[in-house]
């Protein structure tokens, strides 16, 4: 035991090394105020006299368009306080039942928990007694006011137009916590910021809560997102190379076997302290690995023991490494889903580099995981494509499953608004604009006879998204994606799948599984406890993406409990941290999200948009668009009986879907040759 | 390795003014270390790992070895959680770190899970010649408080250094509802699968 604290302690030797004393007071403290920050936050999310709507920049959009679903129809008329008052009475009374308190208390122990880690082994860094003694000493004389310096070069970083964009999101999204640390020099910034991140994985995983304490820092220090982006996949490569010439193959059999039972719960964190794992590994280091480490991470400023040292055990085990990346217990491609895929017709992650049947190249892993899922499918491309868009930050898995069910409800899809009866029922609805009406089932004739095409194939489509989504909380609780942080954007039954998968995860308790949260025209409830409830697994942004204008998920959902709302048309209300951003303008109906993925991601400022593919995008819908424009022209002319339209469109989708599957079958029988 | 899964594993605070010989003690008590040179300030807050037997059952001490200094007190919150036992220590030859306990005290008071037991130490009692803090006083003021014990110590000279520790872990153990909530807490022993956010040593 003794041995390997000691090997610990003397890695541990090097923050102090990189600062000066007063440098990592200003570390510390500023560690310190933003998880209070990011305390207070999750805190907000369940507090009632904290509402989302105070953003002016929602307020423009609530003042009165909004249908009043929370609140009885009838009190629409009664005054603004009083509205106000039963709305914090309502959200009172939600947040004070059990299920609410017990949440919010585990969510809090959870991320207690993670900063108490997080806070010994920054404290275990910064603090070196002997190292300091010395170090004190010599700097004493130079470094006596190093604070007191003036700005060296605050607007530096401002001469890169695409980069001060992300800076500006940045910044937003995370706003700068008040250090004297911005004053440094830059490569010493990032450089800070770079020991940071090892430091935060020498905890042996990155979980969200991580990633968003280093976006808080990055933009605390003043750095351009990318900067912290470069650093995530330059020590990904670093971690498995080094990796490669790390322990042998005994002690990953013994590992491999023994995370197939521990792994199970394992949602937790590492330990108290990250340095009580270090202690338990810590003894075989060798120094060979450290200088591999040092090699590839090289030109970063770093020493090889520098870094080895911040990384602590994860430098010394192949293994620990290979869990980072989810090498055992469960992974993103290979036999794992099988299990799953038992539970759902069929379910598997894509990834978008690379084939499925191969292990991913080394240069194409990443720190972190984004997950795209697609609702519904024309042809079986669209299950990938509309995740073309999310660039190379990040590893990009789409989401297969369902393939017969959502193939069969986007050719539903396709032909109800391609029909006569729909392009009569749109104007109808156009012109009476009171999009409360559409709650109110007030739907064209017309247009409830063509439902049967497609009521059927989404209830059984949304049937399956509820499942999936439950299957995607078990893989992600197994770790399928190690323990990285995972990012989830999905459209429509993507969205829901996602809903299905969060709602899941917070009744299990996994918190820090997931980093960011993306939802397009999602079909599910606009509630507040369940944007609570979601709210509380996600460590980063929530966004929900809606648009009015989606007469077809209204269309859609009207069967379904249009009491508690439907996010894809709406606000999440109340529920402090979540963006609620309107895109009417951009969708002017449910089956625009897949082709507008890229542009919608652009929008919100998501961090990792391949821009060249949302160019890319954008074409083919306006494409699109022109084609649509003909084929209604066309259809202007003569009116068609709704009965017989209805009847001539079931006959299509069935051709339709039967031809796609049937040329899967094929593919399938192909690729077994 | 395997047989430290299950020793229990406490939670000790180390409290105090700045100055007043908390890391001083603790280096003395884990490595056996002692410079009287130096002066360096903890920054937020160090750890340290320590085993000790008590009545023949062996521990492990997790260690916080906390900063006195004002500027730090944004930390405590994040460092009390789950914790068994507080040291306070002061410095026997400054009258002003024997009044601050006072306000060390309400410290733990409001943060400390409840049935926290507290140790009062005075720290420098070598520093006969200055000394401006009556072993009574000491005594007097840990029984009022409610301490579970006090005692003076020099890290200079190791006299006493063991004994707060071994002394509040005695304490500690005798309060099982204490360590069964707060080894729950920080997750380090069940291995039933009955807890959900278990231990990660494993990984």
């Amino acid at each position: 035991m003794a041995s390997g604290k000691d090997t610990a302690r003397e890695h541990e030797q090097d923050l102090s090394t990189i600062l000066s004393t007063e440098e990592r007071v200003e570390l510390t403290l500023l560690i310190a105020n933003i998880t209070e920050l990011m305390r207070k936050q999750i805190a907000d999310t369940f507090d009632a006299s904290v509402t989302s709507a105070k953003k002016p920049q929602q307020a423009l959009h609530i003042t009165d368009k909004n249908p009043n679903v929370d609140v009885n129809k009838t009190h629409e008329e009664s005054e603004e306080e009083e509205k106000a008052r039963k709305l914090r009475e309502k959200r009172e009374k939600e947040l004070s039942a059990p299920k609410m308190l017990e949440l919010r208390k585990d969510s809090l122990d959870f991320f207690d928990k993670w900063r108490e880690s997080v806070i010994s082994r920054v404290g275990t860094a910064v603090n070196n007694s002997k190292e300091t003694v010395q170090e004190q000493k010599e700097t004493a004389s130079v470094d006596a006011t190093p604070n007191s310096a003036p700005p060296a070069e605050p607007k530096v970083i401002r001469s890169n137009t695409n980069i001060e964009e992300a800076d500006a999101a940045l910044i937003e999204l995370y706003p700068p916590t008040s250090t004297a640390l911005y004053s440094l020099q830059k490569d010493k910034r990032i450089l800070l910021l770079h020991s940071m991140l090892l430091l935060l994985l020498s905890l042996e995983h990155y979980i969200g809560h991580s990633r968003v304490l280093l976006l808080h820092i990055s933009s605390s220090l003043h750095l351009p997102l990318h900067v912290l982006t470069e650093q995530e996949i330059k020590v990904a490569q670093g971690l498995l190379e080094a990796a490669k010439h790390m322990s042998g193959s005994e002690e990953t059999q013994k590992r491999s076997d023994e995370n197939k039972v521990a792994r199970r719960w394992k949602v937790g964190l590492a330990g108290v302290a990250g340095a009580t794992v270090i202690g338990v590994t810590g003894g075989l280091a060798a120094p060979l690995v450290a200088g591999a480490i040092g090699t590839i991470m090289g030109g970063l400023g770093l020493g090889a023991t520098t870094a080895a040292g911040l990384l602590g055990a994860l430098a010394e085990s192949g293994v620990i490494v290979g869990s980072l990346f989810g090498a055992y217990g469960g992974r993103m491609t290979g036999k794992m889903m099988d299990a799953y895929a038992k539970e759902v017709e069929d379910f598997g992650f894509l990834p978008l580099k690379g084939s499925k049947h191969r292990e991913p190249l080394p240069e194409d892993r990443r720190l972190r995981v984004t997950i795209g899922i697609s609702g519904w499918l024309t042809q079986k491309e669209d299950i990938i494509t509309p995740w073309r868009a999310l660039g190379k930050e990040s590893e990009v898995f789409a989401l297969r499953w369902e393939l017969e069910a959502l193939t069969k409800l986007g050719s539903s899809l396709e032909s109800v608004v391609k029909s006569a009866a729909w392009t009569v029922a749109k104007k109808e609805i156009i012109a009476r604009t009171i999009f409360a009406s559409l709650m109110d089932a007030l739907w064209p004739i017309a247009l409830l006879k063509v439902s049967k095409v497609v009521d059927n194939p989404f209830s059984v489509a949304k049937n399956r998204a509820d499942k999936a989504g439950l299957v995607l909380a078990d893989a992600l609780i197994n770790k399928a994606q190690g323990e990285r942080p995972v990012t989830l954007i999905g459209y429509s039954l993507g969205a829901r799948l996602i809903y299905s998968c969060l709602m899941s995860l917070a009744e299990r308790r996994a918190f820090g599984l997931v980093e960011s949260v993306v939802l397009m025209g999602t079909p599910a409830p606009s509630d507040a406890a369940v944007w609570r409830a979601m709210r509380s697994v996600v460590s980063g942004r929530l966004v929900n993406v809606y648009s009015e204008n989606d007469y077809i998920l209204a269309f859609l959902y009207r069967t379904s409990a249009i009491q508690f709302g439907v996010a894809g048309l709406q606000e999440a209300q109340d529920v402090p941290g979540i963006e609620n951003i309107d895109v009417s303008e951009m969708v002017s109906g449910h089956l625009r999200y897949q082709y507008l993925v890229g542009s919608i991601l652009e929008k919100i400022g998501f961090e990792d948009v391949d821009v060249e593919e949302v160019a890319r995008e954008e074409e083919t819908l306006a494409l699109l668009e022109k084609e649509e424009e003909k084929e209604q022209e066309k259809k202007q002319g003569d009116s068609v009986d709704p009965e017989k339209e209805a009847a001539e469109m079931e006959k299509d989708v069935k051709k339709q879907t039967d031809q796609t599957l049937m040329q899967r079958a094929a593919e399938t029988l192909h690729l077994g040759k | 390795m395997a047989s430290d899964e299950s020793i229990s594993t406490l939670k000790i605070l180390m409290i105090g003014p700045s100055g007043a010989g908390k890391s001083a003690l603790l280096i003395r008590y884990c490595d056996d270390q002692f410079d009287s040179e130096s002066s360096t300030a903890t920054i937020g807050v160090d750890f340290k790992m320590k085993k000790l037997s008590v009545h023949g059952k062996a521990y492990r001490l997790n260690l916080l070895d906390t900063a006195g200094q004002e500027r730090f007190r944004t930390l405590s919150n994040s460092y009390y959680r789950g914790a068994h036992g507080v040291v306070l220590v002061y410095d026997i030859s400054n009258r002003d770190s024997f009044l601050a306990m006072e306000r060390w005290f309400e410290e733990v008071e409001s943060n400390a899970q409840p049935g926290a037991v507290t140790y009062l130490v005075g720290a420098k009692m070598d520093k006969t010649a200055q000394r401006t803090v009556k072993v009574e006083e000491g005594m007097k003021m840990a029984e009022e408080r409610g301490c579970v014990g006090f005692c003076e110590v020099s890290s200079k000279t190791r006299e006493n250094v063991r004994k707060p520790f071994v002394e509040i872990v005695d304490a500690v153990v005798q309060k099982p509802e204490l360590l069964s909530s707060g080894t729950r807490r920080m997750g380090t022993v069940p291995v039933d699968g009955g807890e959900g956010f278990g231990s990660g040593c494993s990984c």
